[in-house]
């Protein structure tokens, strides 16, 4: 198996850590692999050497066995030589005393036989060549055994005279008859006792050629035994570091296989090919939310989680870092891979953003990148944390631009916001409470819509007051009113998210509430011009400041003028419709620069707020801007867009029905919602105090010149 | 100090919710979340857990009679006598302190429920505006009152 971990070490020590560099361990790898088999190697030497002695002596025993087995032939034929030799003498003796001439084959054969014992006699004594049974000449090792050798002074005590009295019959053929009858005399008184001993040394030689085959065979089991013995030795080595290095394998890939299971980041091989390593921490299928297959192309993995651009600088560092000349330490700061966002799917099979790091580092042998070791790290925490922790750092500087903004807006101003702003928020919660005794989901949905005005008028009011962070902490509470509408069912778990904005807004402007108590020391009130211009100046202000958001040129004129004759309470709600309105005038109204330059307008918008009593005496409020105006075509394509009406219905309706719709709640013409904008709250704001007002709202519009919002109510 | 966020809120709601869900199969429902801005008018039957270690702070489980009652009935409970429904009232607030314990950590100290009949009015004590939950379950109302905070 190849592990990933394993490299070189088969107990697989410190697995994770780098190989030592290439050529040492390589070295080291051969001298201990030497060290390891050496004593295999001997053994297997060993047994080849038995082998190689056993066959050698077997060789050596075999050639002696075949002389031995000529001494036993050539020992038998002198034994049967020497009674031929008694035999023809007694053929001569019968011939002579026949008065027959002597037989020449007769003699020929004394002779021959004579000459046989003789050579042979002295070969087995002196050794030498001398003619085999089927005449070749053969060569005979004297006889070395003690038995032999006296065996063979009996032979020659016997044979010597014996000779000696035939060497007359040998010479010619006219011996005297004395001489045969000498010879005869000796071999009658002698054969028997030559004959005794010529077959002892038969037996002799026998024994000999015997025992030499039992020694052979002593030999040969000897050998076998040992080679066996050799061979069981080997068989055991070679079984127990069989045994013991497949257990430190097993127990090297168990601990691979622990590390990879529990480790919790993604860990795989890269090859050179960008493939995927056959091994993979478990991690890293969680990582990616999906199972990866070793072999898998890393880049057609990365490819549909990462933009073009960072996987093609993926594909370059990755090159650069199978590159060995390019310093890896050097190139790690430009890692494309350190923070990358992907969507993944959660166990619920939702889209979730994750947030992963890949680092790579090399797996080097010798001069060459063998492998990349990719690790894969969930930095979700991470990154939401920094995220947290730069929302927080700017949300405490804005809270401290709005401290000192707080201490530039005119404290009697100042004092006037947070008393509205907390009658207003105790006003929701009021209306939060109340829907504990509601009877219908419409009542909660009304007391709903109620608290979504209210924050909707202080987020106007905070805005035109320049406290951006209450107005941003407005719109968030606005949110959760916002997502509690959209589900339909406003009841159960979603109240739960209302009372902490409330309770965040409500410290707040505690906060501001204590900063402008102790600045304006003395309790006297401020002068009613100081309130008339610091209202007129902030709602100026805030369509400046709206403007500038929206990327829009305003010039606004406020005239509230008549303000200080009215009592405090109407006041407050003439202010919040003003606000709302302005905003209005600048969002939806007012062009882009270039739309106006376009239709021969100048760039710079205008804006007109007017306070004051008509001719009857009654209140006017008058809200006017020089922008587009309101669309009829607009409205009727949003109406049908936000499915309220069918085509159909809205055909039927005249201009005049469909401007009234644009005071509905949750009605607006922009698609998303912004700080400004959207959420379809603030003319449903301006609807509900002209109701509280007992007002008459006129609007007027004419399309491409101007819309007016037009407010009469009573003094 | 660290404020609670709604993940608390839900805490201490879904302990009473479970609660009756198990022993009455009814679940009450969340009526209204507010900011208690004065002293708040409790029910009859109130079972108050202390919070110490890594939160200050209290929360009080407040019902009326008739809804006590109602759960002691279903659970086929014949004494109905004030003593026992304080009991049950006791054993809600062991349920949420339990859970509590559950979610909020080892580094939270958790009172015995204390139980208290007839209590007039629930005075905020650590929070400026404690946080009140209204529940109904089978036409009864049920209060939360939780009012404490995180110490870090």
């Amino acid at each position: 198996m190849s592990s990933v971990l394993t490299a070189n070490s088969p107990i697989g020590a410190a697995p994770l850590k780098s190989r030592q560099p290439g050529k040492r361990a390589a070295s080291w790898g051969g001298l201990a692999s030497l060290g390891k088999y050496r004593e295999i190697i001997i053994a297997v030497a060993l047994f080849l050497l038995f082998d190689l002695g056993v066959l050698v002596l077997n060789f050596y025993t075999s050639f002696k066995i075949d002389q031995d087995t000529v001494a036993i032939n050539l020992s038998g034929r002198q034994r049967y030589v020497s009674q031929r030799v008694a035999r023809t003498l007694l053929e001569l003796d019968a011939m002579r005393t026949a008065g027959l001439a002597y037989k020449p084959e007769t003699l020929a054969e004394l002779r021959n036989g004579t000459k046989i014992f003789q050579m042979s006699h002295v070969a087995f004594r002196e050794g030498g060549t001398i003619p085999g049974g089927d005449g070749k000449p053969v060569y005979l090792e004297p006889v070395v055994s003690e038995r032999g050798r006296a065996l063979e002074d009996k032979v020659e005590a016997l044979w010597r005279p014996y000779y000696e009295l035939l060497q007359p019959l040998m010479r010619n053929d006219d011996f005297a008859p004395g001489q045969l009858a000498a010879a005869l005399t000796y071999s009658q008184a002698n054969n028997i006792k030559l004959l005794g001993v010529a077959n002892d040394f038969v037996t002799e030689t026998q024994q000999i050629g015997a025992s030499r085959a039992s020694v052979l065979r002593m030999v040969q089991t000897g050998g076998i035994i040992l080679a066996l013995l050799n061979f069981a030795f080997i068989l055991f080595k070679f079984l127990r570091r069989l045994t013991t290095s497949d257990a430190a394998i097993e127990a090297a890939n168990e601990e691979n296989r622990e590390i990879l299971t529990s480790v919790r980041e993604g860990l795989f091989l890269l090859t050179p090919e960008h493939q995927l390593g056959s091994q993979l921490s478990s991690s890293a299928h969680d990582l990616f939310g999906k199972t990866l297959a070793p072999g898998q192309d890393f880049f057609e993995l990365l490819s549909p989680l990462v933009s073009e651009k960072a996987l093609k600088d993926a594909q370059d560092y990755v090159e650069l870092l199978f590159s060995p000349h390019v310093k890896e330490k050097l190139i790690q700061g430009i890692n494309p891979l350190a923070e990358v966002e992907l969507t993944v799917k959660n166990r619920l099979g939702q889209n979730t953003a994750r947030y992963l790091s890949f680092y790579f580092n090399r797996v080097q042998d010798g001069g060459t990148v063998r492998h990349l070791l990719v690790t894969v790290q969930d930095i979700t925490q991470k990154v939401e944390l920094k995220a947290k922790l730069s929302d927080e750092r700017q949300r405490s500087q804005k809270e401290l631009s709005m401290m000192l903004k707080a201490f530039e807006t005119d404290p009697a101003m100042m004092r006037m916001f947070v008393e509205r702003a907390e009658v207003s928020l105790l006003e929701v919660n009021d209306l939060l409470r109340s829907t504990s005794s509601a009877t219908s989901e419409t009542q909660v949905l009304k007391a709903v819509d109620g608290a979504y005005r209210r924050i909707h008028a202080i987020k106007g009011d905070a805005s035109s007051m320049g406290l951006e962070i209450l107005a941003s902490l407005a719109h968030q509470f606005e949110s959760e009113l916002q997502k509690l509408k959209d589900s339909g069912a406003a009841t159960g778990e979603a109240l739960l998210a209302l009372p902490l904005p409330l309770e965040d807004l409500l410290s707040k402007v505690a906060a501001f509430k204590k900063l402008s108590q102790n600045r304006s020391a003395s309790p006297a009130l401020p002068s009613p011009e100081s309130v008339l211009q610091g209202l007129n100046a902030s709602l100026a202000k805030l369509a400046g400041d709206v403007a500038v958001d929206c990327g829009k040129r305003v010039n606004a004129t406020v005239r509230m003028g008549s303000a200080l004759d009215m009592p405090a309470d109407k006041m407050d709600l003439v202010r919040e419709v003003a606000v709302q309105l302005v905003r209005n005038a600048v969002v939806h109204g007012v062009e882009a620069p270039l739309t106006r330059l376009a239709c021969n307008k100048a760039a710079e918008g205008q804006v007109e707020v007017n306070l004051g009593r008509d001719e009857g005496g009654q209140w006017l409020l008058s809200v006017r801007d020089d922008g587009a105006g309101l669309d009829p075509v607009h409205v009727r394509r949003r109406l049908l867009e936000l499915k309220w009406y069918t085509a159909e219905q809205l055909e039927s309706f005249s201009d005049k029905q469909i401007a009234s719709q644009i005071f509905k709640p949750g009605f607006s013409t922009a698609q998303a919602a912004s700080q400004h904008a959207g959420r379809g709250v603030g003319l449903d704001l301006v609807q509900s105090n002209v109701q509280r007002l007992g007002a008459r709202l006129l609007l007027s519009s004419n399309p491409g010149q101007h819309t007016e919002f037009k407010i009469y109510f009573a003094a | 100090m660290a404020t609670l966020n709604e993940t608390d809120l839900k805490l201490f709601v879904d302990s009473i919710r479970t609660y009756l869900k198990v022993t009455t199969r009814q679940e009450p429902q969340i009526t209204s979340a507010f900011l208690g801005t004065e002293d708040l008018e409790g029910f009859e039957f109130n079972g108050i857990v202390t919070f110490s270690g890594s939160h200050n702070g209290h929360v009080v489980v407040s019902m009326p009679a008739r809804l006590v009652r109602e759960i002691l009935l279903l659970q086929h409970e014949t004494d109905l006598r004030d003593s026992n429904l304080l009991d049950a009232v006791g054993e809600i607030a062991n349920t949420l302190a339990g859970n509590a314990r559950k979610s909020l950590g080892s580094e939270l100290d958790i009172s015995v429920p204390v139980k208290v009949q007839g209590l007039n009015s629930i005075k905020a004590r650590v929070r400026k505006h404690p946080y009140v939950i209204t529940l109904r379950w089978n036409h009864y109302e049920a209060m939360v009152c939780v009012d404490m905070d995180r110490r870090h």
